[in-house]
């Protein structure tokens, strides 16, 4: 069960890593292209 | 002291004594009708509900004729007169308020929140003395103010389409442009900043966690797009505070949910709706849950269906002076929308309906529905040129939000806790989806979603936190600070753009040419046209910026008064005869009018063949005998023909031959109407119908385009007259035969 509850943790933390490191990315790249342009 | 700083010394003065004195008449409503909800969400409400009043006060004296400078300074000074007298008693309490709060907030990380917010309000309360406001204020928000302090009262202005939308916010503005100048509209918007962070932290509260509502403001204003709206001049903040203030009073836990509450939830969706038409988007979502917490909180159904009847007639009736107004106009009261079911008589000429406003890219489909989202945070930026425009925090932490929300309650404390959760994802999903179908994926026609989200969010987090502290130490400060300190860096950034604005009138003029490199011709036509006999069309809508009386001439957005652009140029030009005008200005900076430039040329170089090639050194030399070679770039060709799928055949010829054919001219113009203007304004120019008086432009060398040009108008001696046609540029291209030997259709 104890395991079961950290494996979840992990996913759901795993998932905002994701989205936060894409829009970290998506964020860089307009930026510098915006800038440049 | 400068005249410019001067102005801004008594807009501040202004603004305090306007907030203080509506805060204070909003309070005594408040009070009455509320007399023990939750403190912090009463003086929201206060300011919410105190300068609507005050927003229909104005317009009480619009129809009295007494948009004046003076009045409207009396008006912006006496009504603090008679409640200053509390401002003493006010100050005590303010302790009283504080001493709860640092109760509530006791860590050090708490206070360097609040902290922080506290700078990010008198950043925006700064950064309101921007002379370059967003797009959307200068085409209507501050423009349809500007003409009515120009007429002296709420007259009907039809050169502005947009000015038949209700228009409480413009009241605001015109109180605030009139008695304060730029700074006091835009301070005016700045100050309820106050009501949504004490909204938000009195949501958090009825869900046991004040500390919830902290962090849910963090993450609702960790976007460009929320963060940049106080001080943009535009009416969103008004209408989402009002959202906000609405489903916070229904979660209120201080009081039970009567019928005094059903009734201030009413009013506030009532409020929101006197801004924006979105208020009755959000209504139709907010009714649903209203029924939903009505009925379980008073064990009664029925008293959540008549809760429910009684929130509609509410919200119809508190803006109903602003439907009246356009019903009297346009035959319509919901004007634009709805247009069918109504006779519209002095409707804009554009194509303003539910559907094309609704216009979208994307599919309606149960896939597309839940790529939204992700759409949204990934792909898209609203208003100005941000790089991103909402928080990532409202998808990242939608998995756990929905996770945990879906725990059994074991306690009565959990049990409230997890109902505000569950109801406000369930108005997130609803306001969602109305939003999905009804209008288009513009992230800020969805505030009441990213409100919902943020308080979840933030519950999301706490969750993850007390479940394992080694991922929420990393989590937290990611979550709640990452795109918040850009937010801040960039208002950092504004504040060092507008400081000099304070002082200086070139600083000012700078500021908005940054902004608007066209305004350059607005600021000739201000400095060389005489205000009182002339009139001007432009295609430029920002016409804020003129100090002349001007109709708005954008294709698709005209002005009721003028003849859209596809109708017979004969009778345009009797048409503006008929008005007055006395000078055009064209503003080709506008994408679709630019590219109604290069359909006309595209479409006029086939002639009567079926399908000819072009490259770009035959085009260019089209587009100079056309007459619009200053328009557009090579690169813009390119591109143009890039958008019309154009079949290209790169044989190392001049960069490609495109093969142009009839069905690529008739998919050019259904791009929209902006080519027939181009072929008017072409014939007007060749008959010296309009001369050039003043141009600008931008770029360098081979990117330079002209941006914005303004004509004055000669109309010709007798109604008798023909337009001349537009050069032959058939020459210009090679024919279909003719083309790349082994390609053949």
């Amino acid at each position: 069960m104890l395991q079961l509850r950290g494996m979840r943790i992990i996913l759901l933390a795993f998932w905002i890593a994701i989205i936060y490191i894409i829009f970290t990315v998506n964020f860089i790249g307009n930026f510098v292209s915006h800038s440049g342009g | 002291m400068s005249r410019t700083a001067e102005g801004n010394v008594l807009g501040f003065l202004y603004l305090i004594t306007v907030t203080f004195s509506w805060y204070q008449i909003g309070r005594q409503i408040v009070s009455r009708v509320l007399p023990s909800i939750d403190p912090d969400l009463r003086d929201a409400l206060s300011i919410a509900v105190g300068f609507t009043l005050l927003g229909y006060i104005v317009m009480i004296m619009g129809a009295f004729g007494l948009f004046s400078k003076i009045y409207l300074i009396i008006l912006a000074t006496v009504p603090f007169v008679f409640t200053v007298s509390e401002l003493p008693r006010q100050l005590r309490k303010l302790h009283e308020r504080t001493s709860r709060w640092s109760q509530e907030f006791i860590t050090t990380p708490d206070l360097l929140l609040i902290l922080v917010l506290v700078a990010l309000f008198l950043l925006d309360i700064f950064n309101s003395g921007n002379s370059a406001v967003a797009w959307d204020a200068a085409v209507h928000h501050y423009a349809f103010p500007k003409a009515l302090l120009r007429a002296g009262g709420l007259i009907d202005v039809p050169e502005i389409p947009f000015s038949y939308y209700p228009g409480q916010g413009e009241m605001l503005y015109t109180l605030g442009l009139g008695a304060g100048g730029v700074f006091l509209a835009g301070a005016l918007s700045a100050v309820w900043f106050i009501p949504i962070i004490l909204g938000f932290i009195a949501i958090g509260r009825s869900m046991g966690h004040p500390r919830v509502g902290l962090w849910s403001v963090l993450i609702f204003l960790g976007a460009p797009l929320l963060s940049d709206v106080p001080y943009s001049g535009l009416i969103d903040i008004q209408y989402f505070t009002c959202c906000l203030l609405a489903i916070a009073v229904i979660l209120d836990t201080n009081d039970d949910l009567d019928w005094r509450k059903i009734i201030a939830a009413g009013i506030l969706t009532g409020c929101a709706a006197s801004y924006k038409h979105l208020g009755l988007l959000f209504l139709a979502a907010f009714v649903p849950i209203l029924v939903w917490r009505v009925s379980s909180e008073n064990k009664s159904i029925g008293m959540g269906l008549v809760g429910a009847i009684a929130v509609i007639v509410l919200t119809l009736l508190v803006p109903l002076p602003w439907y009246i107004r356009s019903f009297e106009a346009t035959g319509n009261p919901v004007y634009p929308f709805l247009g069918s079911l109504f006779v519209q008589t002095n409707a804009a000429t554009g194509s303003f309906s539910l559907e094309s406003f609704a216009r979208t890219d994307y599919p309606r489909t149960i896939l597309g529905f839940f790529l939204y989202l992700w759409r949204l945070t990934m792909n898209y930026w609203d208003l100005r040129p941000w790089y991103w425009a909402i928080s990532p925090a409202w998808l990242a932490l939608l998995p756990a939000s929905i996770w945990y929300a879906s725990y059994r309650a074991k306690t009565v404390d959990e049990t409230q806790e997890l109902g505000v959760v569950r109801l406000l994802l369930i108005l997130a999903f609803l306001a969602t989806l109305i939003n999905f179908f009804l209008a288009p994926a513009y992230p800020r026609y969805i505030y009441p979603t990213w409100i919902c989200l943020s308080i979840t969010s933030a519950w999301a987090l706490m969750k993850i936190r007390t479940e394992s502290k080694a991922i929420g130490k990393i989590l937290v400060p990611i979550v709640l600070l990452f795109p918040f300190t850009i937010v801040m860096a960039q208002n950092v950034k504004t504040a060092t753009e507008v400081w000099p604005q304070y002082w200086d009138n070139q600083a000012r003029e700078d500021a908005i040419l940054t902004e608007y490199p066209s305004y350059d011709v607005l600021r000739w036509a201000n400095l060389t046209i005489d205000p009182e006999s002339s009139l001007i069309l432009s295609t430029d809508p920002k016409i804020y910026y003129l100090e002349s009386p001007a109709i708005i001439a954008t294709p698709d957005k005209e002005s009721s008064l003028i003849l859209s652009w596809d109708s017979d140029p004969e009778d345009i030009l009797e048409n503006w005869r008929d008005l007055g005008v006395t000078h055009f200005i064209l503003d080709t900076s506008l994408i679709s009018v630019k590219h109604g430039f290069g359909i006309a040329l595209f479409t006029s170089i086939p002639g009567d063949r079926d399908a000819v090639w072009l490259d770009i050194v035959t085009t260019r030399q089209a587009a100079d005998k056309f007459g619009v070679g200053e328009f557009l770039t090579d690169e813009e060709f390119l591109y143009m023909g890039k958008l019309g799928g154009l079949t290209i055949i790169d044989d190392g010829v001049r960069g490609g031959r495109h093969l142009f054919t009839r069905e690529n001219a008739d998919e050019f113009k259904q791009w929209s109407r902006d080519w027939m203007m181009a072929e008017t304004i072409l014939k007007f120019e060749r008959a010296g119908i309009i001369k050039l008086e003043y141009k600008t432009y931008s770029g360098e060398g081979n990117n330079r385009t002209a941006i914005s040009s303004i004509y004055s108008v000669h109309y010709p001696a007798t109604i008798e007259f023909s337009l001349p046609d537009l050069p032959d540029v058939t020459m210009y291209s090679t024919p279909y035969e003719e083309g790349p030997v082994d390609f053949h259709l």
